[in-house]
């Protein structure tokens, strides 16, 4: 038995799904959409049946989305630029963390005393696991796990707020940061590697970045696959 | 009823002129269309709001957001002087299409 505000919660994210109504809109519709309830209880109709009547008398998302779309056609795209460069920055901030984590994994590997060929299978394992991870959490989000992250997400960037552009700075800080931490152990490890050594270290690494360039490809292939075969759980009941 | 098309042609007349007689908000313009159209001009509740916004878009009217009896959020419109002219001009035209449509079903002669 659902409650009605959990009903409204469903509709109001299938609506911000559309990608063109502004939280501003939102607020209005779903006031609307209360007070028409409001009136239909009045008249002795359940809340439930009040729900669906209102509900249809504000008229379906698709045709709300598209209306709404011609009026905020600037917001519509900023959205969409904004998505663009969010999927960017998540792409290599992923690299970067992927390029830091098998670097740490040679500097541990140089450290403990292991040879410098060993050490070159240690970072190559360590990019895979960052691939592994980054798979992972694409995964947990898009599948629904996180669906209640996704809502407040899709709400707050189709709107034009500041809010939702600062989000970009997480990904974009991080970049940084892992960029820096990979400078760093890079030198760090270059200090522990004889001169002759070198050249063997960066080959292996060299084949692996490259393996690398064909993984990350394949793995977004594979996930988009998988997904359009899995209904992505929407909103509406 | 009434074709969806005269339906979306009146939408901005019909907003301006019940914002003319003074503030008001969403529901309760769409209330006032049904009651005055003895429920012949059906709108689809939510399309009223793009219609809003781009009226206030073109200045002819303006918003402020308020509280509800029930405590609740409320955005409420009213008319600009803006907005007044331009409604004087479309009843104009609409006087006009009108005008034309019963001279011309009624057979009159038209005077040039």
């Amino acid at each position: 038995m659902c409650n009605l505000n959990d009903r409204i919660c469903r509709w109001r994210s299938a609506l911000a799904a559309g990608g063109s109504c502004s939280g501003q809109d939102l607020d209005e519709l779903e006031s609307h959409l209360r007070e028409q309830i409001g009136r239909l209880v009045e008249t002795d109709l359940a809340e439930d049946e009040a729900f669906l009547v209102a509900r249809h008398r504000l008229g379906d998302p698709a045709s709300l989305s598209e209306e709404f779309a011609k009026v905020n056609a600037g917001a519509v795209w900023r959205s969409r630029v904004f998505w663009m460069a969010g999927g960017f920055l998540a792409i290599e901030m992923i690299s970067q963390f992927a390029g830091l984590l098998s670097r740490v994994c040679a500097l541990a590997g140089l450290h403990a005393g292991l040879s410098p060929e060993t050490s070159g299978w240690f970072s190559a394992g360590g990019r895979v696991l960052a691939l592994a991870f980054a798979f992972g959490a694409a995964w947990a989000v898009l599948s629904g796990k996180t669906l209640k992250l996704r809502r407040r997400l899709s709400e707050l960037t189709s709107g034009a707020s500041l809010k939702a552009r600062l989000i970009l700075l997480v990904p974009a800080v991080l970049i940084i940061v892992f960029g820096a931490g990979t400078m760093l152990t890079a030198m760090a490890s270059n200090r522990l590697l004889r001169p002759e050594d070198l050249g063997d270290v960066y080959m292996k690494q060299a084949y692996f970045h490259s393996a690398w360039s064909v993984l990350l490809p394949l793995a977004m292939a594979v996930l988009m696959v998988v997904l359009s075969r899995r209904k992505i759980e929407t909103a509406e009941a | 009823m009434v074709s969806k098309e005269l339906v979306a042609a009146s939408g901005a007349p019909l907003i301006l002129s019940i914002l003319s007689r003074g503030e008001s908000y969403g529901y309760a313009i769409i209330q006032e269309v049904r009651g005055l159209s003895g429920g012949r001009m059906q709108w689809t509740d939510g399309m009223l709001y793009p219609v809003l916004h781009r009226l206030e878009e073109q200045g002819l009217i303006r918003s402020r957001w308020g509280i509800s009896e029930t405590g609740r959020k409320r955005r409420y419109y009213r008319l600009r002087s803006e907005g007044g002219r331009a409604l004087k001009d479309m009843m104009n035209q609409w006087q006009v299409v009108f005008s034309t449509l019963m001279k011309a079903s009624e057979g009159e002669p038209c005077a040039t």
